[in-house]
């Protein structure tokens, strides 16, 4: 009704404005040339090629406005056609990208804790592994049966009576050559005898002479004469052989003692060495223990650090269960987001932005996300690590 | 004789480094990966402590803690904690259920293992 009194005024308007002048001008044409008939039809002929001006306008203004409302109308529809195409399309591509996004981040957190697993395993081998390097180097350092400083001892209180018994040997040489130089000494002592029967032959032999000569003036001690040449004979041929035989021993002994002589110098000097030897040979034992001993040591020191230093990488790889939180609450809001989408396409025609509630749903992630997300990083203080109740 | 821990978690990776720990030092480990399959597991036999997370599926650990006391074989059994979660109010609902003690994750082992000694059964 409102419109059609709008109509009604704005067709007034119009056919009024043009008429205006017109008529003016024929008030005037009466009022100069007095209220004749033919200024009075001349006045309302030109009022009413005034109205009809106005109502061609009108007419005409009328109908570009309809026909600019109609290609407006046409553009808007097309426009709602576009929006709707883009919300459709829209739709189905986070229906289709949600489940597959949801099952990347499935497949990674799974796989992502497969790895940490099998990390963690073989960090948990390498430990043990460590351990047990640990324990044999402390049993190297400290265990009774291999004690280094035992084996040095052990080794010393063996070789001390091969020692011993070689220097015995040594003694029994020297007695041998003590002996030898007196059986040389006695040697000395039969070579004089030796002198000495062979002078008494020499005496004898004369005395047969004499007594031949003797039995030649007086006759008759031809038999005396004969034992003695005989006995002077016999004698002779013993101070032979015993000089021979002296000088043989004495030979002999003299080489058997100048053998024992350079033996007795020959194993003084090898004792010596021997002595020398074992004590370097211990001594070179004893540094090369200390340097084993020392590097166990090192070894063990190395190995509980390294220890030290895994257990600190298990204890950091519990990041995994954090990073698994965080992506199964992706996993859920995408899922979540799937759901809704689809709740309001059931809605068909009907749906509109309100029901999507973006805010509260951004409120609900980010609660959720702050729950798991707004955890230490770190290891906290001890004091907050552990509370007994 | 080894004692036996029952360690619920839904993390596999958490169950696996809380249970090198606690072997390391000599006890026996039995898993599970949330309340309810802990339940199921129990059926009967010695557990002499138990390490529960909080968040889990199915059934959490609150939940399971409550549970465990209404067993007669089990309501003397510590539990002790093991969970990201810092708020006090969880630490309250863990202690009126029934827990002993309470870890937060990332642990250092040396500080579990203690809580383990001093709580286990004999």
């Amino acid at each position: 009704m409102r419109h059609g009194q709008n109509n009604i005024d704005t067709q007034f308007l119009y056919g009024s404005l043009p008429a205006l002048p017109v008529i003016l001008i024929g008030i005037i044409m009466v009022w100069q040339s007095g209220a004749t008939l033919y200024s009075v039809v001349i006045s309302l002929l030109l009022a009413l090629c005034g109205i009809g001006s106005g109502l061609f306008l009108w007419y005409r203004h009328v109908n570009q406005l309809t026909q600019i409302n109609s290609r407006w109308e046409q553009d808007e529809i097309g426009k709602i056609d576009t929006v709707a195409a883009y919300t459709t399309e829209l739709e189905r591509l986070l229906l289709t990208i949600s489940p597959i996004l949801s099952q990347h981040v499935m497949v990674s957190r799974e796989h992502t804790e497969q790895e940490i697993i099998s990390l963690t395993s073989r960090f948990a081998d390498m430990v043990g592994e460590l351990q047990l390097i640990v324990d044999s180097a402390d049993n190297t350092l400290d265990g009774q049966h291999y004690h280094l400083d035992n084996v040095i001892t052990t080794s010393r209180e063996l070789l001390q009576p091969v020692l011993e018994v070689l220097k015995q040997a040594h003694k029994a040489d020297h007695d041998v050559l003590g002996e030898l130089q007196k059986l040389s000494g006695h040697m000395s002592g039969l070579n004089a005898m030796s002198t000495e029967i062979h002078n008494l032959t020499g005496r004898i032999n004369r005395l047969a002479l004499s007594a031949a000569n003797e039995a030649s003036l007086a006759g008759g001690f031809e038999v005396v004469e004969n034992d003695a040449r005989k006995l002077a004979d016999d004698f002779l041929h013993i101070d032979q052989r015993l000089g021979s035989q002296v000088n043989d021993t004495i030979a002999a002994v003299t080489a058997a003692l100048k053998i024992a002589e350079n033996a007795a110098q020959v194993d003084d000097s090898t004792l010596f060495q021997a002595e020398a030897n074992i004590e370097q040979t211990l001594s070179h034992l004893s540094l090369a223990l200390a340097h084993y001993r020392d590097n166990a040591g090192t070894l063990r020191n190395n190995a509980e650090q390294i220890r030290g230093e895994i257990n600190n990488v298990l204890v950091a790889l519990q990041f995994q269960d954090r990073v698994s939180q965080i992506l199964m609450q992706v996993e859920n809001n995408l899922l979540n987001l799937q759901k809704t989408i689809e709740k309001i396409q059931e809605q068909g025609s009907n749906r509109d932005g309100n029901m999507l509630r973006v805010d509260e749903a951004v409120e609900h992630i980010e609660e959720n996300y702050k729950s798991v997300s707004s955890r230490p990083d770190h290891a906290p203080d001890s004091s907050d690590e552990l509370t007994f109740f | 004789m080894a004692k036996t821990i029952m360690i619920v978690d839904d993390s596999a990776s958490m169950r696996q480094v809380v249970g090198i720990a606690l072997k390391g030092a000599g006890y026996e480990v039995i898993e599970a990966s949330d309340g309810k399959d802990a339940l199921g597991k129990l059926n009967g036999v010695k557990i002499h402590l138990i390490v529960s997370d909080i968040n889990m599926p199915v059934m959490d650990g609150i939940a399971f803690v409550k549970a465990v006391k209404q067993l007669d074989n089990y309501k003397f059994t510590p539990i002790i904690m093991l969970t990201t979660e810092m708020e006090e109010d969880k630490k309250r609902a863990a202690k009126e259920a029934g827990a002993k003690a309470w870890v937060t994750k990332p642990f250092q082992p040396p500080i579990l293992l203690a809580a383990v000694a001093k709580l286990v059964l004999p």
